[in-house]
């Protein structure tokens, strides 16, 4: 199932939207009695998408580049020669990974829009990083019932 | 925050980890994927694969570089095209190519033996040089017999002309002034009589010119030069032929050096026997 979940992250890292309820069937049918790494990557699936699908346009921007920027940290680190953050706009997986991407580069290659002459927004950082969770937790409470202890605490969607 | 950050890191790693595959993309589809000829979902079905199996991830990275020198070295090459002319270079390929596979099979054989390829070659050489050169010879053959008959053409009509005036063919029709000055001066030099009168006669001969029996040289009469005068008019109205106007000339040629007449001027001319 790992291959069939990398298809829709690198859907969602090109931002293309997905099928919600087809990834939530998926998720029900194989989920059960799985370890818990398994839950949580469908949990986390499943949170991205809905905001992806849900989002205004700012946020999606924000998400888009919070996922490439924590792709790109995986794996072995690989930048090709005369590497420019904005060749990654519209790419996926193949090209985010291993390049180490920072918050900044992975604004550029997104192409999130900031204000003139203001500096990197590392809120948006975390304000992406609180919705991220929320989304998390209330999947994981609709699928799996009791929460992890990593989801727990934080705000709850009111 | 950090907490739910390290939960983000673990899944993607755990998403991201290597695994066996039981089977690989072919080039040909990892060449699609580079130039962007692949669906969305099999662009993505082919990122979900190269994400776990570093084999392909790093073949597929190192084509993408090849690929990316190749795209520099066309595009400091390359140089904007219109449409129009990339139409027209695209079927001026089209035909190239449709011409290069009809010649093909004819020179396979030539590429197989270099031999024989050079001896069509040289055969080749000299039926082109045969076929410029010879055109530009017989162009040159056909005008100089064209030449030829007309030079014959017009010694047909000098002979004709010739015959009319009682003059040989192929020679001048009159001694100018200068050669009769140079005869009277050679003949000066000529003490026997005979010899001197065989060689103006000879001279006379070699223009045609006959002194008529009925002419008696040593015996002259004196003639006064009339207005509108000239040496053929005396000749014809007191010899009765213009062409004697020599052998006035000859007989007169001391008291007329430069041969111009002129109203009331005496002259010698010949009697009749």
């Amino acid at each position: 199932m790992n291959e069939e979940r990398l298809f829709y992250w690198d859907k969602l890292l090109r931002g293309e939207g997905v099928d919600l309820e087809k990834v939530r069937a998926m998720a029900v049918r194989d989920s059960t009695d799985a370890p818990e790494q398994e839950k949580a990557a469908w949990v986390l699936l499943l949170a991205a998408a809905e905001l992806l699908k849900t989002g205004s346009p700012a946020s999606r921007c924000y998400l888009i580049a919070y996922l490439r920027y924590c792709f790109s940290q995986a794996g072995t680190a690989y930048r090709p020669p005369e590497f420019d953050p904005e060749s990654l706009k519209g790419t996926g997986i193949d090209n985010v990974l291993g390049t180490k991407l920072t918050w900044e580069e992975a604004l550029v290659a997104s192409s999130c829009k900031s204000k003139k002459g203001r500096s990197v927004d590392y809120s948006a950082m975390k304000r992406t990083e609180a919705k991220l969770k929320l989304a998390c937790r209330r999947w994981w409470e609709e699928l799996f019932g009791s929460l992890p202890r990593v989801l727990e605490g934080g705000e709850r969607d009111g | 925050m950090d907490e739910f950050r390290s939960f983000v890191e673990k899944v993607v790693s755990y998403e991201l980890s290597p695994r066996d595959h039981k089977s690989h993309p072919s080039l040909e589809l990892l060449l699609d994927g580079l130039s962007g000829d692949l669906a969305p979902d099999m662009r993505s079905r082919l990122a979900a694969h190269l994400a776990t199996c570093p084999q392909c991830l790093a073949r597929w990275r190192e084509l993408k570089e090849s690929m990316r020198k190749e795209q520099r070295l066309l595009e400091t090459r390359a140089r904007p095209v219109s449409l129009p002319e990339l139409l027209r270079r695209r079927e001026e390929a089209r035909l190239s190519n449709k011409v290069r596979s009809w010649l093909a099979p004819v020179f396979a054989p030539f590429r197989q033996r270099p031999a024989l390829a050079f001896v069509a070659a040289t055969f080749a050489l000299l039926f082109v040089i045969l076929g410029v050169t010879f055109p530009l010879l017989k162009g040159a053959s056909d005008r100089l017999s064209s030449l030829t008959r007309e030079v014959a053409s017009l010694r047909a009509e000098l002979a004709s002309l010739s015959q009319g005036f009682g003059i040989p063919s192929g020679i001048a029709l009159s001694p100018s002034g200068e050669e009769l000055t140079r005869l009277v001066e050679e003949a000066e030099r000529v003490n026997d009589p005979w010899q001197r009168s065989l060689l103006v006669a000879s001279f006379l001969d070699s223009y045609g010119i006959r002194v008529p029996p009925d002419l008696d040289l040593r015996r002259t009469r004196t003639y006064t030069v009339r207005p509108r005068d000239t040496w053929e008019a005396i000749a014809e109205r007191e010899l009765g032929d213009k062409a004697l106007w020599t052998i006035l000339y000859l007989l007169n040629v001391k008291e007329v050096p430069e041969g111009e007449l002129s109203p009331g001027q005496e002259i010698k001319i010949p009697e009749r026997r």
